[in-house]
């Protein structure tokens, strides 16, 4: 547990040393991120080794303190948001055209992981509440670093996220009024179908959808990842909406009533296919880069709340691996293509899409990047998209009943398909290539194709990986 | 060692190939070895062989009278054309084109008559059929082209109908490719008709003839004569072979195709008689014998008990047709460039008129032959026809002959020797044929009776009589029944045209659409972008309404 | 424990011209010479080592690689009979096409891009060979889709670029299907290696909705790249592509894929047995016999060579369908050996159109008058393959068409027999007159443009021997596939062997 809070700590306070300081190093940054890396990943070992740890902070037990629990998905969590951290810092750090290299990106960023690290091993629902809303302010302030061209969407950000958390707080409120604790665990054995009961998760749940951006409350997620500079889009779209959606998946798979759960289970379902089909084709049919990769984000979330809508509807547990595979799988995949398209976008010297003609020439491993990242969202084997969606499949098929969903899995991937290679065909056209604007940068171009290797290289692990989750997680 | 004599047989034209490749015109006066291993074979024969090595089941041999037959009469007359062609051709500049489709067709001639087995024989049979194209139009020019384009399609057409018949026959012998499974296993309705057309298209006889009159005279004089001496006879070959020895399917059918062949041999005179070019008219008296040859057939399969005595028939009706109808065609290409001396006329009637049932010729032993078996058959009604059939072919020959006379040029050029002693080979061959040939002679002496001299002689008579009256009045064909339509190249051109028919022009109409459609879309899509926090408020709220209600 | 040679064997088959083309990706374009080591080196390592492969699996031996890589189905690289018989294809064809690529490319842009593309493109179609199960299939039949993209869009002139998205929309869109069809198998019966008579014969009784949707979704999947219609269209577009790319694309990689699936699926997955029961063939069948005449009669429009040929091989293709659903032992060998036969006279038929145009810069129909003469030993292979293809004996296209005949007959599907023919006359149709124009029709003042590649004379010297020799070497073996057809080393052997393997289950 020690060294689960060590990774908590570490950005938290390199984040304070540096605004403390008014500095803007990089260098530190990436110490503590790579030392969180560390921590974290000795707490999976531990966790792994040894099973669940709680921790009281300040000694006091539930009901009446906070408690941290540390579960091997906590862990693993740990580990992926501190790696995520780590290569976009890498990113920031050396690439030309990140907006990031000498901003206040680097405390905001220790304390965007602190907070996820904290919404993560939180384990009641205030606790919930305040990472949340640190989490939102700080996302809202990593926007605004792009500059006055952000300050719109920015601002819809912060505005709709105030609301969510509102929604959140009364939802909370509601329920420690009825039941008088916080504590998940606690929470759990005692709710009751009651109405209190009722309108506390749904106020609660639109809250968090909001805040994680899922479809038909998506609204404010394109142009608020599509301005905010590349490093930020990418930690926005790996990592910050998926914050929501845990503690999302928490509620309605411990606290809420089974029969409620069922029916919510259904619309979230739908809506996940909702997402998939109009975030699919907002990406193809957008003239933005970076705005394609957003849309894609909308509905590659879709799948997720598609498996987590039917996880709760059938009451699959195996649904929960393919759930935290298309987190983990989207996060590293998203990364990649959200650094691939602002580097290019940046040397092109173009938003627009047909900025990137003929960019296998002139930025072939961005190129490659975006493709291969590209490549796991559609689910190409082996990649980590496609073991994810394997395993959404296979219940879709299990009664011809059920064959619905997975033609709408079906339209999502050619979507995706779509999408993705409207770019990479674009790319390959040779006749009147788009001049760079600048020299490419060949490093940034790779530290953009590392996290699109990883999540290819998922394979490598896929078997265990699976088995591992499917234990965990249930 | 029987297998590499019997392989000797095909791959002989192909090492001529190879040497022609090599020597190109030193080697074209040799050319015509490549017919001696079959010739060899057909008098001396080695046991059949199997070659299943090279196709499954393959098996070449001639055990019988008729594969030698058709064996030795076809290197013969190949080998004859072969010098005559060498002759002929040594000034064509595109003699090494010629001889490497001469070659071919060569192959596929011999390999298809030593075939004891149906893949093979149809491998034979197609090399046959499409190499012949590059000698059908060879000459060049418009009417080449054109006869060669119909005898292609038609070609083309039997060969896929062959090829269904082949498999279905295959099939029907339960796997088996060896004639003599074949011949024991029974034919069905489809494959009967498919064999017949099939083959049809390549014997010739009416109403599958359409290509015959066409291409034939546009050959040059070598390949008329191997075209119409040997390779139509593959059909009526192919018919004998692939048909089953006794079946009541075709002994119900032997009438109706006794009456075509008689219609066929009838057709073909009177439509020969029209024409005023003498190979023409000799084309469709190519017609007219096959006709005979069908007629032949339908009488064995409707006997299949005297199956053994018509197959001899036929055998001694094939070769004496054979080599009579390639002198003919080579006597009509000399008689285009040289002028003929009195005994030379004497060479090119003799062959005419030895098909006409000349007494003393094999033309006459093979005549009597054939009606003695129609005497005995129930058929016997139909033998007057013959009869008439043969004033038919007389008065079909002197037309050749006649227009032979007036194609004659005004030079003086005299024949040379390789081109005469060709020619003479095997315009000689009705009268020596008999001494030559044992089968062949027996037959002959059954025609030496006077009675039966008689009976061969004065049809023969009329006909000259008819002709030497005729030339006598000057009586010309009326000029429109010489310039008569020719439906079979419109037919041919029909089908061309059909097959080339022009793409069809893109649609217009799609982008127009799509246009007012991406119009809507932007509409759309500005709808959204105008208040995202007032839409998703507005979201919100129903979203909550719809829980309460719920 | 070590593993056995054997276990490791389809694993180098694979990466004996994957490494070669990741390396090549590294190199400048200038590096000529290590370029064309690395590629030769890659093919002869290849051949020698699917030879070994060859000797041991008709010694009996079993090669089989198995990584752990999904609950219930490993990614497995196996080498049984019918695996083989499409490596051996792709090995021998991929050398001469390697060998025509170097001559065709001498001097053209992007080459390294090429040719890492092109080693990766083969490296996938032999993994998609060597799959052992439906998720390792599924595996490989992607990555040839995303490999072949590039060389799709080569020339990277928008034509090209619309013909690339064009086959992307159809493969991607197949392989999804693919993919959905994989996973709704994989959930009734797990992914199981490829069994000879199948291995979902128990499930019939009470899958038969899953099985049927799980059959259509894989045969409309693997129907994209057999070209299929209504799936064909990318085809012919994607014939903008250089020759040697044409030429890999309709004679091995893609096109084959999606046949070779089709003969996996039928026959390794599902077994005759259940197909028959749920009576799935005869939908196959009518698809396969309507592509034959639809291809067949969209090439006799053509007025472009390429175009003409592809129209051709949309055709041809689904003889190989047409053989597997007659459901038959002899119309599986037919399909089986038209697998290759359509394989060697197809890339001898895009050679030669390459070689006519890059040597005289020929491209349409109407400009091929006389080429024989100028390009003999050229337009001899041209017209050997176009015999072939219509199925004159003794070239081996006859060879496919006397099992599938009989095979259709054999299985009592008599109008198969019409198809067949109606096929062979129209072949004809569009086949003969290329070779009359070829052969007899006199040639032009000048051609369009006469580069004088190898020294500008007929015959051995008409164009650059890198174009012409590996023409001649796929010429001479369509020949011989037909001529020696009943030898032991024949492809029709193989294909004998292997459906003795699948049939006795």
């Amino acid at each position: 547990m020690t060294l689960a809070l060590m990774s908590l700590l570490l950005p938290l306070a390199s984040a304070l040393v540096l605004l403390v300081l008014r500095a803007r190093s990089p260098v530190l940054m990436i110490l503590a991120t790579l030392g969180s890396l560390i921590a974290a990943a000795g707490a999976l070992y531990q966790v792994v080794d040894g099973g669940e740890q709680l921790l009281a902070l300040g000694g006091w037990e539930p009901p009446l303190g906070i408690r941290f629990r540390l579960t091997p998905l906590s862990g693993l969590l740990l580990v992926f948001t501190a790696l995520i951290h780590l290569l976009v810092a890498f990113y920031a750090a050396a690439s030309r055209h990140s907006q990031t290299r000498h901003t206040d990106y680097w405390p905001l960023s220790g304390l965007l992981h602190a907070s996820l690290v904290a919404l993560w091993l939180s384990n009641d629902l205030f606790n919930w509440y305040v990472t949340l809303e640190l989490l939102g302010l700080v996302a809202v302030a990593l926007v605004t670093l792009a500059g006055p061209k952000a300050y719109r969407a920015a601002m819809r950000y912060l505005i709709l996220s105030l609301v969510a958390s509102l929604f959140y707080l009364l939802g909370v409120a509601l329920l420690y009024g009825r039941y008088g604790v916080l504590d998940v665990a606690l929470l759990a054995s005692l709710t009751e179908a009651d109405a209190t009961t009722h309108t506390a998760l749904l106020l609660m749940t639109l809250g968090l959808m909001l805040k994680a951006a899922l479809w038909p409350l998506h609204l404010w997620l394109p142009p608020a990842h599509a301005g905010a500079p590349t490093a930020v889009s990418a930690l926005l779209s790996a990592l910050v909406v998926k914050g929501p959606l845990f503690i999302l998946w928490l509620i309605w798979s411990e606290i809420a009533p089974p029969a409620l759960a069922r029916d919510m289970g259904f619309i979230m379902a739908l809506a996940g296919v909702a997402a998939l089909l109009s975030g699919g084709w907002s990406a193809m049919r957008t003239p933005y880069i970076k705005t394609l990769v957003a849309y894609s984000t909308v509905a590659q979330l879709g799948y997720a709340l598609m498996a987590l809508g039917l996880l709760l509807y059938w009451e699959l547990p195996e649904l929960h691996v393919a759930l935290w595979l298309f987190v983990l799988s989207h996060g590293l995949a998203k990364v990649s293509m959200f650094l691939a398209a602002g580097e290019m976008q940046a040397t092109l010297g173009s938003k627009r899409i047909s900025a990137l003609t003929g960019a296998t020439q002139t930025m072939p491993v961005a190129m490659f990047a975006f493709a291969v990242a590209g490549g796991s969202l559609i689910g190409l084997p082996p990649s980590g998209g496609f073991l994810a969606k394997w395993l959404l499949l296979q219940p879709l098929f299990a009664e011809p009943a059920n064959w619905f969903w997975a033609f709408a899995v079906l339209l999502g991937t050619l979507a995706s398909a779509v999408y993705v290679f409207r770019v990479v065909a674009l790319a390959f056209d040779r006749a009147k290539p788009t001049r760079p604007d600048f020299d490419p940068h060949v490093l940034a171009q790779w530290l953009a194709l590392i996290p699109a290797l990883l999540v290819w290289g998922m394979a490598l692990v896929s078997q265990p990986l699976i088995l591992w989750l499917t234990g965990v997680t249930h | 060692m029987s297998a590499l004599l019997w392989l000797s047989v095909p791959l002989a034209p192909l090492l001529a190939g190879l040497a022609l490749l090599a020597l190109r015109d030193r080697a074209t006066p040799w050319l015509w070895l490549s017919c001696v291993p079959a010739l060899a074979l057909a008098i001396w024969p080695a046991p059949g062989a199997s070659l299943g090595a090279l196709l499954a089941g393959a098996h070449w041999g001639a055990a019988d009278t008729l594969t030698r037959a058709f064996l030795g009469f076809s290197a013969l007359l190949w080998g004859a054309a072969s010098v005559y062609a060498w002759a002929s051709h040594h000034n064509d500049p595109r003699r090494m084109r010629f001889w490497t489709f001469w070659l071919l067709t060569l192959c596929g001639n011999l390999l298809l008559i030593i075939a004891q087995d149906g893949a093979s024989f149809y491998v034979g049979f197609t090399l046959m059929s499409l190499s012949a194209y590059g000698l059908v139009v060879h000459k060049g020019g418009p009417g080449p082209r054109q006869a060669g384009r119909l005898y292609l399609q038609l070609a083309i057409i039997g060969e896929m109908l062959l090829y269904a018949g082949l498999i279905l026959r295959v099939h029907e012998a339960g796997g088996e490719v060896a004639f003599s499974a074949w011949q024991q296993a029974p034919v069905g309705v489809v494959t009967a008709v498919l064999m017949l057309v099939g083959f049809g298209l390549k014997a010739g006889f009416w109403p599958l003839h359409i290509w015959l009159p066409q291409a034939h005279p546009a050959a040059p004089a070598a390949a008329s004569a191997v075209l119409s001496g040997a390779m139509i006879k593959a059909g009526i070959l192919g018919l004998w072979r692939f048909m089953p020895e006794q079946s009541d399917l075709l002994m119900d059918w032997a009438s109706v195709l006794f009456s075509i062949g008689l219609v066929s041999a009838f057709y073909g005179v009177v439509l020969g008689l029209l024409q005023t070019r003498a190979k023409a008219a000799l084309a469709y008296s190519s017609v007219s014998q096959v006709g005979y040859l069908l007629a032949l057939l339908a009488l064995a399969w409707g006997q299949p008990e005297a199956r053994a005595a018509w197959g001899l028939v036929l055998a001694l009706y094939v070769v004496h047709h054979g080599m009579a109808k390639g002198a003919l065609f080579m006597a009509a290409g000399l008689a285009a460039n040289y002028r003929f001396r009195a005994w030379q006329w004497a060479l090119v009637a003799l062959p005419g008129l030895a098909l006409a049932g000349l007494p003393l010729t094999s033309g006459a032993a093979v005549k009597t032959l054939f009606k003695t078996g129609l005497g005995d058959s129930v058929l016997a009604p139909a033998l007057p026809l013959l009869t008439l059939g043969s004033v038919a072919t007389a008065l079909l020959i002197a037309r050749a002959v006649w227009l032979m006379v007036q194609s004659q040029p005004e030079s003086h050029a005299r024949p040379s020797l390789p081109l005469l002693a060709s020619w003479a080979a095997v315009a000689s061959a009705p009268l020596l044929g008999p001494g030559l040939w044992p089968p062949l002679r027996a037959a002959w002496l059954d025609s030496t009776s006077i009675y039966v001299l008689w009976a061969l002689l004065w049809p023969l008579s009329l006909a000259l009589g008819l002709s030497a009256f005729v030339v006598w009045r000057r009586w010309a064909l009326p000029p429109l029944l010489t310039r008569l339509g020719e439906p079979a190249r419109f037919f041919s051109l029909w089908l061309r045209t059909l097959l080339h028919r022009p793409r069809l022009p893109d649609d217009e109409i799609a982008k127009r659409h799509y246009r007012a459609w991406r119009q809507r879309e932007r509409r759309w899509n500005r709808f959204w972008q105008q208040g995202t926090v007032a839409v998703s408020a507005w979201l919100l709220s129903i979203l909550l309404l719809l829980a309460w209600l719920w | 424990m070590a593993p056995e040679w054997t276990q490791l064997l389809p694993v180098a088959v694979v990466l004996s011209s994957l490494v070669p083309g990741l390396l090549i990706f590294t190199l400048r374009e200038h590096q000529v010479g290590l370029r064309t080591a690395l590629n030769l080196g890659g093919v002869l390592l290849k051949l020698l080592l699917v030879g070994l492969m060859l000797w041991g699996v008709s010694q009996g031996l079993s090669f089989r690689f198995a990584l752990p890589f999904i609950p219930g189905g490993e990614l497995v690289l196996q080498g049984d009979a019918l695996s083989l018989q499409f490596v051996a294809l792709s090995s021998i064809l991929w050398a001469a096409t390697t060998l025509y690529a170097i001559g065709y490319l001498e001097g053209a842009p992007l080459r390294s891009r090429f040719f890492g593309y092109f080693s990766l493109c083969v490296s996938a179609t032999v993994g998609l060979a060597l799959a052992g199960n439906l998720v390792t299939f599924l595996l490989f039949y992607e990555l040839l889709t995303l490999a072949t993209f590039p060389l799709v869009v080569h020339r990277g002139t928008p034509e090209a670029l619309r013909a690339g998205r064009m086959y992307l929309a159809y493969t991607l869109g197949g392989g999804a299907l693919v993919l959905m069809g994989a996973a709704l198998l994989h959930l009734l019966a797990g992914s199981p290696d490829f069994t000879p008579g199948g291995y979902l014969a128990p499930l019939v009784d009470d899958n038969r909705a899953g099985l049927t949707l799980a059959f259509a979704l894989l045969i409309a999947g693997l129907g994209v790249k057999a070209a299929l219609i209504p799936l064909h269209s990318w085809l012919p577009k994607a014939m903008v592509a250089p020759a040697p790319v044409s030429a890999l694309l309709h004679a091995v990689a893609v096109v084959k894929a999606g046949a070779f699936g089709i003969v996996r699926v039928v026959y390794d997955v599902f077994g005759v047995e259940p197909v028959a029961l749920l009576q799935l063939n005869e939908p196959l069948l009518w698809l396969a016999a309507a592509t034959i005449i639809y291809g067949s009669l969209k090439a006799l429009q053509q007025r472009e060579i390429k175009k003409r040929l592809a129209f051709s091989t949309v055709s041809q293709v689904s003889y190989i369908t047409l053989g597997v659903a007659l459901l038959g032992p002899i119309g599986a060998i037919g399909a089986l050996v038209h697998l290759v036969h359509q394989g060697l006279m197809k890339i001898t038929l895009f050679f030669c159109a390459g070689n006519f145009a890059e040597t005289l810069h020929v491209h349409r129909i109407r400009e091929m008058d006389g080429i024989g003469r100028r390009m003999p030993l050229t337009m001899a292979a041209f017209t050997v393959g176009a015999l072939g293809m219509m199925g004159v004996p003794p070239i081996a296209g006859f060879i496919s068409k006397w099992y599938l005949g009989l095979g259709a007959l054999e299985t009592e599907y008599y109008w198969v027999l019409g198809v067949l023919v109606a096929s062979g006359l129209l072949n004809a149709a569009y086949f003969l007159p290329m070779v009359y124009r070829g052969w007899f029709a006199p040639p032009p003042e000048h051609w369009p443009e006469d580069t004088g590649l190898g020294g500008g004379r007929g015959g051995i010297r008409e164009t650059h021997w890198m174009l012409l020799w590996p023409t001649l070497f796929t010429a001479a073996l369509a020949l011989l596939a037909g001529i020696l057809a009943s030898t032991g080393i024949s492809p029709l052997a193989w294909a004998e062997l292997i459906v003795a393997r699948e049939f006795e289950s």
